[in-house]
């Protein structure tokens, strides 16, 4: 699936210019939060040091088994 | 599992301020965590969640981590009652807790997630409803179940919790994760006005 826009620009832009984007740029670095699949990604290895910020919380559901 | 790289950045953005705050409440922050935040680039921004973001930052380099561990407790945790509850039911529902945990539990089990064995917290703590929205927008769920759980999980609870920190005389660490919390929820709440006026 392609990268879709999701929503209205004017929240695109709204969210873009609040600073979500930047702020959590560098949250994203702290959290290394993304899921198993990703652990290769650029992202991942900028995180380094395997600080999983969301080990504790993440996960902290589990998806039932259908 | 929908790919995280297949959502907008600004929803990855998103998921990761409520893996941060998550994060934040779930328990005292530890020395790495503090690190972590306080060496963040900051950005040149006016906007209030990067002037919180900010200060966050600064809290978290100043900080001693016993201290924050003891102001943790202290507020949270405290003996006996906790000045502040983390669970959120007892705000957004402080007449029927129950019946808002029964309905959060019905609400998780449409989505198809459920409390893990372990997790010794119920479904209502402010860092397991960060965390379903964390997941509700990795797993590209929909902007429209990303709403109504914010608003009917999330939102009200938030802002009470996050008041009732900055209003707090033992806040100093986390009145600013409480400022910053308070930030990203106003964020929230305007993204999804936005996305309801242009009628999507």
């Amino acid at each position: 699936m392609d990268k879709e826009r999701r929503g209205a620009p004017s929240r695109r832009n709204f969210l873009l210019a609040v600073g979500a984007g930047s702020v959590a740029a560098a949250a994203a670095v702290i959290s290394g939060g993304s899921p198993p699949s990703q652990e290769s990604s650029p992202k991942d290895k900028t995180a380094g040091q395997g600080y999983r910020l969301t080990d504790h919380v993440r996960n902290y559901y589990r998806t039932a088994q259908i | 599992m929908t790919s995280a790289t297949q959502i907008p950045d600004e929803d990855q953005a998103r998921a990761h301020c409520y893996a941060v705050i998550g994060r934040l409440m779930y328990g005292a922050a530890d020395a790495r965590l503090l690190c972590y935040i306080a060496e963040q680039p900051a950005t040149d921004n006016a906007a209030r969640l990067t002037v919180a973001w900010k200060a966050l930052q600064s809290v978290c380099r100043e900080a001693d981590v016993d201290q924050v561990r003891l102001e943790y407790d202290d507020l949270f945790v405290g003996v006996g009652k906790a000045p502040v509850t983390l669970y959120t039911s007892a705000y957004a529902a402080p007449q029927a807790p129950d019946r808002h945990l029964l309905a959060l539990r019905n609400t998780l089990d449409g989505f198809g997630l459920a409390r893990r064995v372990e997790a010794g917290e119920t479904e209502d703590h402010i860092a397991a409803v960060c965390d379903v929205m964390r997941w509700l927008i990795e797993n590209a769920r929909g902007l429209e179940s990303e709403r109504q759980f914010f608003h009917d999980f999330v939102a009200p609870a938030m802002e009470h919790l996050g008041g009732a920190v900055v209003d707090s005389p033992q806040a100093r660490f986390y009145r600013a994760v409480a400022d910053y919390m308070l930030a990203f929820c106003e964020v929230e709440r305007t993204g999804f006005e936005l996305e309801g006026m242009d009628g999507r």
